[in-house]
């Protein structure tokens, strides 16, 4: 494997992109439950931790451009490989594999989850799974460019769910969150962790960054794509905090989607049931490039045939997302996944950014 | 051809999903909850059918089971509907049972995402079946339907506090703080609004009369367009009696009516201590009706009047605090409020039940008359 992938424009994408791209892949699953293990961890203060969360994503933002940039055109496997060797490179390549699969897993199940408490409790997991998985099959085969497409067309299409929450901040209690800054220090900082696990799927950057046309101003779509993520994380904890009281919220799984319970229209009682339905497409996004990412992983590291992987990658969803049926056990493979992720995807960067900067310095020495 | 097959595959599959014809569904829309004499729940279900060859919409059922779902269950053997509970749009629990606690009763609400969270809650001071069941429902579909309707004017009207099932779970959450609701009793078999009921949390423990319901809404929530009646000393005004009048002007009780209530609050409480409270209370208003024939042209009657107005309302707001008190109540939220603007010797939903009998507010209130109709 190349550590650097030759760049055909015809398969690359403008810059502009990356913002859609970012964007779509952390907000999803995440996003229903947020405000709840938030407040669970940090209290009414919460909201300081998602300001805290949001400065750090932009931290680890800034350092993953820091590092592509000092390459050609690679990407995390192909660094990894070029700054550990084959074997090492290879077997963190595999590693980052199987997380982004557990991920998807997680996404899937969980919404499938959603739709069986809300609207359809007899409705068999297998068909759901069915339906989400082939949409995935469909776009992949389109290509990198389809893909991206897909996370633009559903941004603008489920976007406009942000306006609905006018409705609960008419109900909002604004004394819930008086006084401030009573949560201490170590709880505020949970809080963000519990913000890092909802915001998974910026790693996405390491593995399109080959793809995009114009590097050079790469940073500005990729930090607003975490800026707007921040911005809608911050909203749903701010309005469900206020909305409901501190106590009740903590015994409220999906508080997002119960903020829509109580909007209605005089042609449509029961919103909550629409937005449940359109809550897939915020999903598909996530599935679509989570999918794409182990399809091209798999190519760069094995020389993995594109087709047969991502059946074989369909499949084995499937059959893993029929297997387990319980709440419980669904709880602890979310909670598994956020803690491997928050690892891969915050830590690991900050440690490979270093190696680089040791890099450049031994060579540095050698040349003098 | 190969997209073209999966995609009627995926539409083919889309009748898996479990379908529901609304002539074979029983939506229930009001839902009456009673204690029996062996302790169980009656529940009593008001629902609307869509079946052509049924002559009336809607039809009532009655069963007996210890929990709200169960009651579901108990009464689908009266009827050959399926019962959904995706329309629930009224929930009334008579005052025995929620005597007992409330919250336990309602776990289904919070728990089914089927149920919305805009339904409205209610108590009852007879047996809510008797209530369901009674005859004069003023051409509205069914009882509940007609409740249903009776409660959300009412609300918008400002005549009652808020009482959809939100509003309730977040008042009962909150420290210090505790929930109310409307009160419903039965009139010559034609259910009617009684005052509303005050809780402990969420025990039921008084129902009111008319008119502490304002005066609680007063200290509650602002009013924008509300109205209310209030009798001042029979002398107040005595001096600015219509000297032209043919009438003798001062016969009689002075009683005046104000329209177009707006109101703002501003709740205070003291440093440190959430036993001691003062309440400021801006009102404006324009006059309706005067029982005494009033100068109104001259503007220190129109004062006057104000002051004796001003003077009425805090006596009466002190009235009702002690009724509070004497019930160990806060629906006003003081207990919250101190929470909110105190980081030390905090209210708790436990130790802010003790203390609402050492609760000392000051009331300051002011109010001003913007207009008097079209008479002078």
């Amino acid at each position: 494997m190349k550590t650097n992938i030759p760049f055909h424009p015809d398969r690359a994408v403008q810059a502009f992109y990356l913002f859609f791209i970012i964007h779509t892949s952390q907000i999803g699953a995440g996003l229903m439950g947020v405000p709840r293990i938030l407040v669970l961890e940090a209290g009414v203060d919460a909201w300081i931790s998602v300001l805290i969360a949001g400065l750090y994503l932009h931290l680890v933002v800034f350092i993953m451009l820091q590092i592509l940039k000092s390459y050609e055109n690679a990407d995390i496997l192909g660094i990894q490989q070029d700054l550990f060797g084959v074997w090492i490179g290879k077997t963190l390549g595999t590693v980052y594999v199987l997380y982004i699969f557990l991920l998807l897993l997680t996404v899937i199940k969980n919404y499938i989850e959603v739709v069986q408490v809300f609207v359809f409790p007899e409705m068999p997991i297998w068909l759901m799974a069915l339906f989400l998985l082939s949409l995935m099959v469909y776009s992949i085969l389109g290509g990198f460019r389809v893909v991206v497409g897909t996370s633009v067309i559903f941004f603008f299409l489920t976007i406009w769910l942000v306006f609905t929450i006018y409705k609960p901040i008419t109900y909002m209690d604004w004394e819930h969150f008086l006084p401030v800054f009573r949560t201490p220090a170590p709880d505020l900082l949970k809080g963000v962790q519990q913000v890092t696990f909802s915001v998974l799927g910026l790693e996405i950057l390491f593995f399109v960054y080959p793809f995009i046309q114009d590097k050079k101003r790469a940073a500005l779509p990729a930090h607003a794509g975490v800026f707007f993520t921040t911005f809608l994380i911050l909203l749903v904890t701010v309005v469900s905090i206020g909305y409901f009281s501190p106590d009740q919220l903590k015994a409220i799984v999906w508080a997002t989607l119960s903020l829509f319970k109580i909007i209605s229209f005089s042609v449509l009682e029961r919103f909550d049931f629409i937005a449940v339905a359109l809550w897939m497409m915020v999903i598909i996004p996530n599935i679509v490039l989570f999918g794409w990412m182990i399809v091209h992983s798999l190519k760069r590291l094995f020389n993995a045939p594109k087709k047969p992987t991502l059946y074989g990658l369909a499949f084995l969803l499937f059959f893993t997302s029929i297997t387990a049926e319980k709440r419980v056990a669904l709880n602890e493979l979310t909670n598994w996944t956020g803690e491997i992720g928050f690892w891969i995807v915050f830590v690991y960067p900050f440690l490979i950014y270093m190696m680089i900067l040791l890099k450049k310095l031994m060579k540095k020495r050698n040349a003098s | 051809m190969k997209w073209s097959s999966i995609l009627i595959i995926v539409f083919i599959l889309a009748g898996c999903i479990p379908k529901s014809y609304i002539e074979t569904l029983g939506i229930i829309t009001a839902v009456g909850y009673d204690l029996t004499e062996d302790q169980r729940i009656r529940g009593t279900l008001v629902m609307y059918q869509f079946d052509t060859a049924e002559a009336s919409t809607s039809q009532v059922v009655t069963g007996e089971a210890d929990t709200s779902k169960g009651i579901r269950f108990a009464t689908s053997r009266l009827t050959s509907h399926q019962l959904v509970s995706g329309q629930v749009r009224l929930e009334i629990f008579e005052s025995e049972l929620a005597k007992r606690g409330m919250m336990k009763y309602m776990d289904t609400l919070q728990r089914d995402a089927a149920i919305s969270d805009m339904g409205f809650l209610a108590t009852s001071e007879v047996p809510s079946e008797d209530l369901l069941k009674s005859g004069n429902d003023e051409d509205r579909p069914n009882t509940g339907n007609y409740i249903q309707e009776l409660i959300k004017k009412s609300i918008n009207e400002e005549a009652i506090p808020n009482a959809v099932l939100t509003s309730f779970l977040h008042d009962y959450y909150d420290a210090g703080k505790d929930p109310i609701l409307p009160s419903l009793t039965l009139d010559e078999d034609k259910a009617v609004i009684n005052g509303i009921s005050l809780f402990q949390d969420d025990r039921y423990v008084h129902t009111t009369s008319h008119e502490n319901t304002f005066y609680i809404m007063l200290m509650k929530q602002e009013f924008e367009h509300g109205q209310f009646q209030i009798q001042l000393a029979d002398d107040a005004l005595k001096k600015y009696h219509k000297k032209e009048s043919i009438d003798k002007p001062g016969d009689g009780a002075l009683h005046v009516s104000i329209h177009e209530l707006n109101t703002e609050h501003d709740i205070h409480p003291s440093k440190g201590d959430p036993t001691n409270q003062s309440f400021t209370l801006k009102m404006e208003g324009r006059l309706l009706e005067i029982t005494q024939d009033i100068d109104l042209k001259n503007k220190e009657a129109v004062e006057a009047l104000e002051k004796q107005v001003e003077k009425e309302v805090k006596e009466h707001l002190q009235e009702t605090l002690q009724i509070l008190i004497e019930h160990q109540v806060d629906p006003v939220g003081f207990g919250a409020k101190y929470n909110a603007q105190n980081r030390t010797n905090r209210v708790t939903k436990e130790n802010w039940r003790e203390q609402i009998p050492s609760l000392q507010v000051d009331f300051d209130v002011s109010f001003k008359l913007l207009r008097y109709g079209i008479s002078e």
